[in-house]
Protein backbone atom coordinates (compact mmCIF):
# COMPACT_ATOMS: atom_id res chain seq x y z
CA UNK A 1 0.00 0.00 0.00
CA UNK A 2 3.00 2.37 0.69
CA UNK A 3 3.93 1.50 -2.63
CA UNK A 4 0.80 4.17 -4.02
CA UNK A 5 1.29 6.66 -1.35
CA UNK A 6 2.63 10.33 -3.59
CA UNK A 7 5.80 11.79 -2.26
CA UNK A 8 3.81 14.42 -0.98
CA UNK A 9 1.34 12.52 1.02
CA UNK A 10 4.09 11.24 2.88
CA UNK A 11 5.85 14.21 3.69
CA UNK A 12 2.45 15.58 4.87
CA UNK A 13 2.01 12.39 7.01
CA UNK A 14 5.87 12.66 8.45
CA UNK A 15 4.62 16.18 8.90
CA UNK A 16 1.95 15.28 11.16
CA UNK A 17 3.38 13.06 13.39
CA UNK A 18 6.27 15.05 13.79
CA UNK A 19 4.23 17.98 14.61
CA UNK A 20 3.28 19.31 18.64
CA UNK A 21 -0.32 19.19 17.35
CA UNK A 22 -0.43 15.27 15.77
CA UNK A 23 -3.09 17.15 13.87
CA UNK A 24 -1.99 20.43 12.48
CA UNK A 25 0.12 20.88 9.33
CA UNK A 26 2.14 24.04 8.78
CA UNK A 27 1.05 26.11 5.63
CA UNK A 28 4.45 25.84 4.05
CA UNK A 29 4.44 22.06 4.57
CA UNK A 30 1.09 21.74 2.67
CA UNK A 31 1.88 24.46 0.21
CA UNK A 32 4.71 21.84 -1.21
CA UNK A 33 4.22 20.82 -5.02
CA UNK A 34 1.51 23.76 -5.51
CA UNK A 35 3.06 26.11 -6.92
CA UNK A 36 4.41 24.04 -9.71
CA UNK A 37 0.91 23.04 -9.96
CA UNK A 38 -0.52 26.27 -10.54
CA UNK A 39 2.35 27.89 -13.03
CA UNK A 40 1.77 24.22 -15.06
CA UNK A 41 -2.25 25.02 -15.26
CA UNK A 42 -1.34 28.78 -16.55
CA UNK A 43 -1.57 30.86 -13.43
CA UNK A 44 0.75 33.53 -13.37
CA UNK A 45 1.08 35.46 -9.93
CA UNK A 46 0.79 31.75 -7.99
CA UNK A 47 2.45 33.46 -4.67
CA UNK A 48 -0.45 36.66 -4.50
CA UNK A 49 -3.36 33.65 -5.58
CA UNK A 50 -1.85 31.56 -2.50
CA UNK A 51 -1.76 33.94 -0.13
CA UNK A 52 -4.96 35.28 -1.10
CA UNK A 53 -6.38 31.59 -0.47
CA UNK A 54 -4.27 30.72 2.84
CA UNK A 55 -5.51 34.25 4.14
CA UNK A 56 -9.21 33.11 3.13
CA UNK A 57 -8.70 29.70 5.12
CA UNK A 58 -7.61 31.07 8.08
CA UNK A 59 -9.99 33.62 8.12
CA UNK A 60 -7.82 36.55 8.44
CA UNK A 61 -7.31 39.69 6.51
CA UNK A 62 -4.99 39.69 3.68
CA UNK A 63 -2.88 42.40 4.99
CA UNK A 64 -2.03 40.14 8.40
CA UNK A 65 -0.30 37.50 6.73
CA UNK A 66 3.23 37.15 6.26
CA UNK A 67 4.34 36.72 2.89
CA UNK A 68 6.61 34.09 3.75
CA UNK A 69 3.56 32.21 5.61
CA UNK A 70 5.61 31.51 8.37
CA UNK A 71 4.52 30.06 11.77
CA UNK A 72 0.41 29.66 10.30
CA UNK A 73 -0.94 25.99 10.84
CA UNK A 74 -3.90 24.21 8.97
CA UNK A 75 -6.33 22.45 11.34
CA UNK A 76 -7.46 18.52 8.94
CA UNK A 77 -10.99 20.83 7.80
CA UNK A 78 -8.85 23.81 6.89
CA UNK A 79 -6.11 21.61 5.18
CA UNK A 80 -8.70 20.46 3.19
CA UNK A 81 -10.49 23.57 2.08
CA UNK A 82 -6.95 24.49 1.02
CA UNK A 83 -6.49 21.72 -1.40
CA UNK A 84 -9.87 22.00 -2.16
CA UNK A 85 -9.53 25.64 -3.51
CA UNK A 86 -6.01 25.03 -4.93
CA UNK A 87 -7.48 22.20 -7.23
CA UNK A 88 -10.07 24.85 -8.23
CA UNK A 89 -7.92 27.57 -8.79
CA UNK A 90 -6.05 24.93 -11.09
CA UNK A 91 -9.47 24.41 -12.87
CA UNK A 92 -8.86 28.19 -13.52
CA UNK A 93 -11.80 29.16 -10.91
CA UNK A 94 -11.25 32.77 -10.59
CA UNK A 95 -9.65 33.31 -7.38
CA UNK A 96 -12.34 36.24 -6.60
CA UNK A 97 -15.11 33.32 -6.87
CA UNK A 98 -13.29 30.64 -4.78
CA UNK A 99 -12.81 32.53 -1.63
CA UNK A 100 -15.99 34.29 -2.34
CA UNK A 101 -15.24 37.91 -2.26
CA UNK A 102 -13.46 40.71 -3.24
CA UNK A 103 -12.78 44.16 -2.56
CA UNK A 104 -13.72 47.63 -4.47
CA UNK A 105 -12.50 50.62 -3.78
CA UNK A 106 -13.48 50.90 0.34
CA UNK A 107 -15.91 48.44 0.52
CA UNK A 108 -15.85 44.36 0.23
CA UNK A 109 -18.63 42.65 -1.92
CA UNK A 110 -19.69 39.24 -1.79
CA UNK A 111 -18.84 37.17 -5.13
CA UNK A 112 -21.18 34.95 -6.78
CA UNK A 113 -20.78 32.06 -9.77
CA UNK A 114 -21.31 33.07 -12.94
CA UNK A 115 -21.74 37.26 -11.95
CA UNK A 116 -19.23 39.64 -13.64
CA UNK A 117 -16.10 40.08 -11.12
CA UNK A 118 -15.49 44.21 -10.69
CA UNK A 119 -12.15 45.24 -12.48
CA UNK A 120 -10.12 47.54 -11.06
CA UNK A 121 -10.20 50.24 -14.02
CA UNK A 122 -13.52 50.61 -12.95
CA UNK A 123 -12.49 52.19 -9.67
CA UNK A 124 -11.12 54.46 -11.38
CA UNK A 125 -13.84 55.39 -13.57
CA UNK A 126 -16.06 55.65 -10.02
CA UNK A 127 -13.46 57.57 -8.53
CA UNK A 128 -14.04 60.15 -11.54
CA UNK A 129 -18.20 59.85 -10.95
CA UNK A 130 -17.23 60.64 -7.14
CA UNK A 131 -15.23 63.46 -7.80
CA UNK A 132 -17.40 65.24 -9.91
CA UNK A 133 -20.75 64.62 -7.74
CA UNK A 134 -19.42 64.86 -3.94
CA UNK A 135 -20.61 68.50 -4.24
CA UNK A 136 -23.75 68.03 -5.56
CA UNK A 137 -26.94 68.10 -3.31
CA UNK A 138 -29.14 64.69 -4.16
CA UNK A 139 -28.17 62.97 -6.94
CA UNK A 140 -30.92 60.26 -8.41
CA UNK A 141 -28.73 57.88 -10.04
CA UNK A 142 -29.51 54.89 -12.97
CA UNK A 143 -27.08 52.30 -13.09
CA UNK A 144 -27.66 49.69 -16.07
CA UNK A 145 -26.17 46.65 -15.73
CA UNK A 146 -25.06 46.49 -12.36
CA UNK A 147 -24.19 43.41 -11.69
CA UNK A 148 -22.53 42.08 -8.59
CA UNK A 149 -23.30 45.93 -7.33
CA UNK A 150 -19.69 47.28 -7.17
CA UNK A 151 -20.28 50.85 -8.62
CA UNK A 152 -23.78 52.02 -7.30
CA UNK A 153 -22.55 50.43 -3.93
CA UNK A 154 -19.20 52.04 -3.80
CA UNK A 155 -20.98 55.28 -4.94
CA UNK A 156 -23.48 55.25 -2.23
CA UNK A 157 -20.63 54.14 0.36
CA UNK A 158 -18.90 57.21 -0.33
CA UNK A 159 -21.86 60.05 -0.82
CA UNK A 160 -24.79 59.80 1.38
CA UNK A 161 -26.88 62.47 -0.83
CA UNK A 162 -26.90 59.77 -3.76
CA UNK A 163 -29.67 57.25 -4.35
CA UNK A 164 -29.44 54.34 -6.66
CA UNK A 165 -31.90 52.19 -9.24
CA UNK A 166 -30.28 49.60 -11.34
CA UNK A 167 -31.21 47.13 -13.97
CA UNK A 168 -29.78 43.98 -14.34
CA UNK A 169 -30.45 41.16 -17.21
CA UNK A 170 -28.55 38.25 -14.97
CA UNK A 171 -31.30 36.78 -12.29
CA UNK A 172 -27.83 35.95 -10.61
CA UNK A 173 -26.30 39.00 -10.12
CA UNK A 174 -29.66 40.96 -9.10
CA UNK A 175 -30.26 38.84 -6.01
CA UNK A 176 -26.33 38.86 -5.52
CA UNK A 177 -26.58 43.05 -5.40
CA UNK A 178 -29.77 43.04 -3.53
CA UNK A 179 -27.76 40.78 -1.06
CA UNK A 180 -24.28 43.03 -1.39
CA UNK A 181 -26.66 46.25 -0.11
CA UNK A 182 -28.30 44.81 2.76
CA UNK A 183 -24.67 43.48 3.85
CA UNK A 184 -23.42 47.07 3.81
CA UNK A 185 -26.25 48.56 4.87
CA UNK A 186 -27.36 50.10 1.98
CA UNK A 187 -30.44 48.60 0.75
CA UNK A 188 -32.42 52.18 1.52
CA UNK A 189 -30.69 53.49 -0.99
CA UNK A 190 -30.50 50.78 -3.91
CA UNK A 191 -32.77 49.01 -5.65
CA UNK A 192 -32.29 46.54 -8.42
CA UNK A 193 -35.09 45.42 -10.85
CA UNK A 194 -33.77 42.37 -13.17
CA UNK A 195 -34.33 43.35 -16.61
CA UNK A 196 -33.16 43.08 -20.46
CA UNK A 197 -33.08 46.44 -22.27
CA UNK A 198 -34.20 46.14 -25.43
CA UNK A 199 -35.09 48.23 -28.49
CA UNK A 200 -38.45 50.28 -27.34
CA UNK A 201 -38.31 48.34 -24.03
CA UNK A 202 -35.08 50.22 -22.44
CA UNK A 203 -36.73 50.08 -18.80
CA UNK A 204 -38.95 47.81 -16.66
CA UNK A 205 -42.61 48.77 -16.42
CA UNK A 206 -42.47 50.16 -13.15
CA UNK A 207 -39.45 52.34 -14.31
CA UNK A 208 -41.06 53.47 -17.46
CA UNK A 209 -41.49 56.90 -16.30
CA UNK A 210 -38.50 57.86 -14.02
CA UNK A 211 -35.91 60.77 -15.41
CA UNK A 212 -32.63 60.78 -13.11
CA UNK A 213 -30.07 63.34 -12.83
CA UNK A 214 -27.16 60.49 -13.17
CA UNK A 215 -26.86 57.47 -15.26
CA UNK A 216 -23.84 55.49 -15.07
CA UNK A 217 -23.08 51.88 -16.56
CA UNK A 218 -20.36 49.88 -17.47
CA UNK A 219 -21.93 48.07 -20.59
CA UNK A 220 -20.55 44.85 -21.96
CA UNK A 221 -18.00 46.35 -24.61
CA UNK A 222 -15.88 43.21 -26.09
CA UNK A 223 -15.95 42.78 -29.57
CA UNK A 224 -17.46 39.26 -30.70
CA UNK A 225 -14.13 38.45 -31.85
CA UNK A 226 -11.90 39.27 -29.08
CA UNK A 227 -13.76 36.31 -27.56
CA UNK A 228 -11.39 33.53 -28.66
CA UNK A 229 -8.44 35.47 -26.58
CA UNK A 230 -10.50 35.47 -23.16
CA UNK A 231 -9.18 33.04 -20.57
CA UNK A 232 -10.90 30.39 -18.51
CA UNK A 233 -11.01 32.53 -16.04
CA UNK A 234 -13.58 34.60 -18.01
CA UNK A 235 -15.07 32.84 -20.61
CA UNK A 236 -16.07 29.81 -18.49
CA UNK A 237 -16.96 31.14 -15.04
CA UNK A 238 -18.35 34.56 -15.82
CA UNK A 239 -21.57 35.44 -17.84
CA UNK A 240 -20.64 36.20 -21.57
CA UNK A 241 -24.00 38.46 -21.62
CA UNK A 242 -21.73 40.55 -19.39
CA UNK A 243 -18.88 40.60 -21.70
CA UNK A 244 -20.54 40.55 -25.61
CA UNK A 245 -20.77 43.91 -26.91
CA UNK A 246 -21.09 42.74 -30.59
CA UNK A 247 -19.40 43.17 -33.40
CA UNK A 248 -18.03 46.73 -32.78
CA UNK A 249 -18.35 46.00 -28.81
CA UNK A 250 -20.94 48.53 -28.90
CA UNK A 251 -24.33 47.24 -29.83
CA UNK A 252 -25.58 47.55 -26.00
CA UNK A 253 -23.69 51.29 -25.20
CA UNK A 254 -26.45 51.81 -28.44
CA UNK A 255 -29.24 51.22 -26.62
CA UNK A 256 -27.94 53.10 -23.36
CA UNK A 257 -27.73 56.07 -25.36
CA UNK A 258 -31.67 55.73 -26.32
CA UNK A 259 -32.43 55.21 -22.92
CA UNK A 260 -30.57 58.11 -21.85
CA UNK A 261 -32.39 60.01 -23.85
CA UNK A 262 -35.67 58.92 -22.64
CA UNK A 263 -34.80 58.80 -19.24
CA UNK A 264 -32.03 61.73 -18.61
CA UNK A 265 -33.39 65.48 -17.04
CA UNK A 266 -31.95 67.88 -19.41
CA UNK A 267 -28.63 69.05 -18.03
CA UNK A 268 -28.36 64.96 -16.77
CA UNK A 269 -25.13 63.49 -17.60
CA UNK A 270 -24.41 59.89 -18.82
CA UNK A 271 -21.20 58.27 -17.83
CA UNK A 272 -19.85 55.12 -19.42
CA UNK A 273 -16.74 53.03 -18.81
CA UNK A 274 -15.94 51.37 -22.72
CA UNK A 275 -13.15 49.89 -24.53
CA UNK A 276 -9.85 51.81 -25.02
CA UNK A 277 -10.76 52.56 -28.52
CA UNK A 278 -14.57 53.53 -28.06
CA UNK A 279 -14.43 56.59 -27.06
CA UNK A 280 -13.14 58.53 -30.35
CA UNK A 281 -16.48 56.26 -31.88
CA UNK A 282 -18.77 57.45 -29.15
CA UNK A 283 -18.22 61.16 -30.20
CA UNK A 284 -18.77 60.37 -33.58
CA UNK A 285 -21.79 58.62 -32.95
CA UNK A 286 -22.87 61.61 -30.67
CA UNK A 287 -22.32 64.46 -33.23
CA UNK A 288 -24.03 62.11 -36.04
CA UNK A 289 -26.63 60.85 -34.43
CA UNK A 290 -27.74 62.93 -31.04
CA UNK A 291 -27.43 66.33 -31.94
CA UNK A 292 -29.52 68.61 -29.58
CA UNK A 293 -30.39 65.46 -27.61
CA UNK A 294 -27.07 64.34 -25.94
CA UNK A 295 -23.68 66.11 -26.17
CA UNK A 296 -20.25 64.18 -26.09
CA UNK A 297 -18.45 66.57 -22.94
CA UNK A 298 -15.30 64.74 -22.34
CA UNK A 299 -13.38 61.46 -22.41
CA UNK A 300 -10.74 60.35 -19.53
CA UNK A 301 -7.95 57.63 -19.07
CA UNK A 302 -7.67 54.96 -16.46
CA UNK A 303 -5.09 53.95 -14.54
CA UNK A 304 -3.22 52.19 -17.28
CA UNK A 305 -3.18 55.11 -19.41
CA UNK A 306 -5.99 53.55 -21.88
CA UNK A 307 -8.96 56.04 -23.03
CA UNK A 308 -11.52 54.61 -21.48
CA UNK A 309 -14.79 56.82 -19.64
CA UNK A 310 -17.07 59.30 -21.55
CA UNK A 311 -18.74 61.92 -20.34
CA UNK A 312 -22.19 63.02 -22.18
CA UNK A 313 -24.36 65.50 -21.34
CA UNK A 314 -28.23 65.27 -22.04
CA UNK A 315 -29.29 68.28 -23.79
CA UNK B 1 -7.28 61.64 -11.40
CA UNK B 2 -4.78 61.28 -8.67
CA UNK B 3 -4.57 64.85 -7.71
CA UNK B 4 -6.73 64.77 -5.05
CA UNK B 5 -4.64 61.97 -3.87
CA UNK B 6 -1.21 63.29 -4.33
CA UNK B 7 -2.97 66.30 -2.67
CA UNK B 8 -3.86 64.78 0.09
CA UNK B 9 -0.70 63.33 0.30
CA UNK B 10 1.28 66.74 0.40
CA UNK B 11 -0.04 67.60 3.45
CA UNK B 12 2.11 65.93 6.23
CA UNK B 13 0.65 62.61 7.74
CA UNK B 14 -1.26 62.35 10.19
CA UNK B 15 0.93 61.36 12.88
CA UNK B 16 -2.19 60.40 14.91
CA UNK B 17 0.06 57.63 16.23
CA UNK B 18 2.28 59.74 18.04
CA UNK B 19 1.10 61.40 21.29
CA UNK B 20 2.54 65.15 20.51
CA UNK B 21 2.49 66.13 17.01
CA UNK B 22 2.94 69.33 17.88
CA UNK B 23 6.87 70.32 18.47
CA UNK B 24 7.10 68.16 14.39
CA UNK B 25 8.86 70.50 12.32
CA UNK B 26 6.98 70.10 9.27
CA UNK B 27 8.74 73.08 6.98
CA UNK B 28 11.13 70.29 5.62
CA UNK B 29 8.54 68.18 4.44
CA UNK B 30 8.53 67.26 0.56
CA UNK B 31 5.73 67.10 -1.67
CA UNK B 32 4.97 64.77 -3.98
CA UNK B 33 3.88 65.47 -7.50
CA UNK B 34 2.53 62.92 -9.52
CA UNK B 35 4.54 63.69 -12.97
CA UNK B 36 7.43 63.01 -11.19
CA UNK B 37 6.53 59.41 -10.55
CA UNK B 38 6.49 56.61 -13.02
CA UNK B 39 4.04 54.13 -11.92
CA UNK B 40 4.06 50.64 -13.17
CA UNK B 41 1.64 47.37 -12.32
CA UNK B 42 2.50 44.11 -13.02
CA UNK B 43 0.87 42.88 -16.16
CA UNK B 44 0.31 46.10 -17.25
CA UNK B 45 -0.03 45.24 -20.90
CA UNK B 46 -2.50 44.53 -23.10
CA UNK B 47 -5.88 46.13 -23.64
CA UNK B 48 -7.34 45.38 -19.87
CA UNK B 49 -10.61 46.05 -19.06
CA UNK B 50 -14.01 43.24 -19.04
CA UNK B 51 -11.97 41.17 -21.07
CA UNK B 52 -9.37 40.28 -18.04
CA UNK B 53 -9.49 39.28 -14.46
CA UNK B 54 -6.54 40.70 -13.13
CA UNK B 55 -5.55 40.15 -9.64
CA UNK B 56 -1.98 40.96 -9.29
CA UNK B 57 -2.00 43.77 -6.38
CA UNK B 58 2.03 45.03 -6.95
CA UNK B 59 2.33 48.65 -7.23
CA UNK B 60 5.98 49.73 -8.27
CA UNK B 61 6.59 53.93 -7.99
CA UNK B 62 10.12 55.48 -9.39
CA UNK B 63 10.93 59.13 -8.01
CA UNK B 64 12.24 59.87 -11.10
CA UNK B 65 14.27 63.02 -9.82
CA UNK B 66 15.65 60.93 -7.00
CA UNK B 67 15.23 57.45 -8.91
CA UNK B 68 13.85 55.94 -5.29
CA UNK B 69 11.92 53.30 -5.74
CA UNK B 70 9.24 51.66 -3.74
CA UNK B 71 7.48 47.85 -4.36
CA UNK B 72 4.17 47.52 -2.35
CA UNK B 73 2.18 44.77 -2.34
CA UNK B 74 0.62 44.91 1.19
CA UNK B 75 -2.95 44.95 0.62
CA UNK B 76 -5.18 42.56 -1.59
CA UNK B 77 -6.09 45.50 -3.85
CA UNK B 78 -3.70 47.14 -6.25
CA UNK B 79 -5.70 50.12 -5.90
CA UNK B 80 -5.03 50.37 -2.02
CA UNK B 81 -1.53 49.54 -2.72
CA UNK B 82 -0.75 52.35 -4.59
CA UNK B 83 -2.00 54.64 -1.99
CA UNK B 84 0.24 52.82 0.05
CA UNK B 85 3.09 53.15 -1.69
CA UNK B 86 2.92 57.01 -2.25
CA UNK B 87 2.87 57.03 1.51
CA UNK B 88 5.72 55.29 1.17
CA UNK B 89 7.97 57.29 -1.07
CA UNK B 90 6.77 60.66 0.79
CA UNK B 91 8.35 58.88 4.05
CA UNK B 92 11.64 57.70 2.13
CA UNK B 93 11.82 60.96 0.35
CA UNK B 94 11.89 62.79 3.50
CA UNK B 95 14.50 60.44 4.75
CA UNK B 96 16.63 61.08 1.76
CA UNK B 97 16.04 64.64 1.21
CA UNK B 98 15.92 65.79 5.14
CA UNK B 99 18.06 63.19 6.61
CA UNK B 100 18.30 63.81 10.85
CA UNK B 101 14.98 66.33 10.07
CA UNK B 102 12.95 63.62 8.55
CA UNK B 103 9.67 63.83 10.28
CA UNK B 104 11.00 59.96 11.95
CA UNK B 105 14.02 61.01 12.73
CA UNK B 106 12.63 64.34 14.88
CA UNK B 107 10.17 61.41 16.08
CA UNK B 108 12.69 58.65 17.17
CA UNK B 109 14.97 62.00 18.40
CA UNK B 110 11.49 62.57 20.80
CA UNK B 111 10.61 59.23 22.48
CA UNK B 112 14.79 58.83 22.92
CA UNK B 113 14.50 62.27 24.87
CA UNK B 114 11.13 60.89 26.52
CA UNK B 115 12.47 57.78 27.49
CA UNK B 116 16.02 59.07 28.86
CA UNK B 117 13.53 61.44 30.70
CA UNK B 118 11.63 58.50 31.98
CA UNK B 119 14.94 57.06 32.91
CA UNK B 120 16.14 59.68 34.98
CA UNK B 121 12.83 60.36 36.44
CA UNK B 122 13.15 56.64 37.86
CA UNK B 123 16.60 56.87 39.08
CA UNK B 124 16.13 59.75 40.87
CA UNK B 125 12.98 58.00 42.24
CA UNK B 126 15.34 54.98 43.41
CA UNK B 127 17.62 57.05 44.83
CA UNK B 128 15.46 58.99 47.30
CA UNK B 129 13.83 55.55 47.59
CA UNK B 130 17.21 54.24 48.86
CA UNK B 131 17.73 57.40 50.85
CA UNK B 132 14.43 57.12 52.34
CA UNK B 133 15.23 53.24 53.80
CA UNK B 134 18.39 54.58 55.07
CA UNK B 135 17.33 56.95 57.10
CA UNK B 136 14.55 54.49 58.78
CA UNK B 137 17.23 51.97 59.06
CA UNK B 138 19.99 54.03 60.76
CA UNK B 139 21.56 50.71 62.20
CA UNK B 140 21.26 49.41 58.70
CA UNK B 141 19.82 46.47 59.93
CA UNK B 142 17.42 43.62 58.85
CA UNK B 143 14.72 45.15 60.48
CA UNK B 144 10.62 44.91 59.10
CA UNK B 145 9.58 48.14 56.96
CA UNK B 146 6.58 47.85 59.41
CA UNK B 147 6.38 49.49 62.71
Amino acid sequence: MLRNLSLRSLRITRALTHCNYATNVPVTTALEGWPAKLKAAGIEDTEFNIKCIVSHVLNRKFNTVPDSLAQLNFNPTQLADFERFLEARCARMPLQHIIGEWDFMDITLKTAPTVFIPRPETEEFVRLVIENYKDAKHVNMLEVGCGSGAMSLSMLHTLPQVVSTAIERSKAATVLAAENAKLLGLEGRFSVHNHTMEEDKYMPEELKDQKYDLIISNPPYVKTDEFQYLHPEVVVYENLNALDGGSDGLRVARLVFELACCHLHPGGQLWLELGNEHPPLVKTIMNLKYEGRLKFLSSYYDQYKRERFVQIERV
Amino acid sequence: MLRGLVRLLALPPPAARYKSTANLDYSRYPTLQESEIEETFTRGSGPGGQAVNKTSNCVFLRHLPTNITIKCHTHRLASKNRVEARKLLLEKLDAHINGEHSIAAQIKAQEQRKSTERRRRQGKLQEMKKSWQERERPDGGTEGKNK
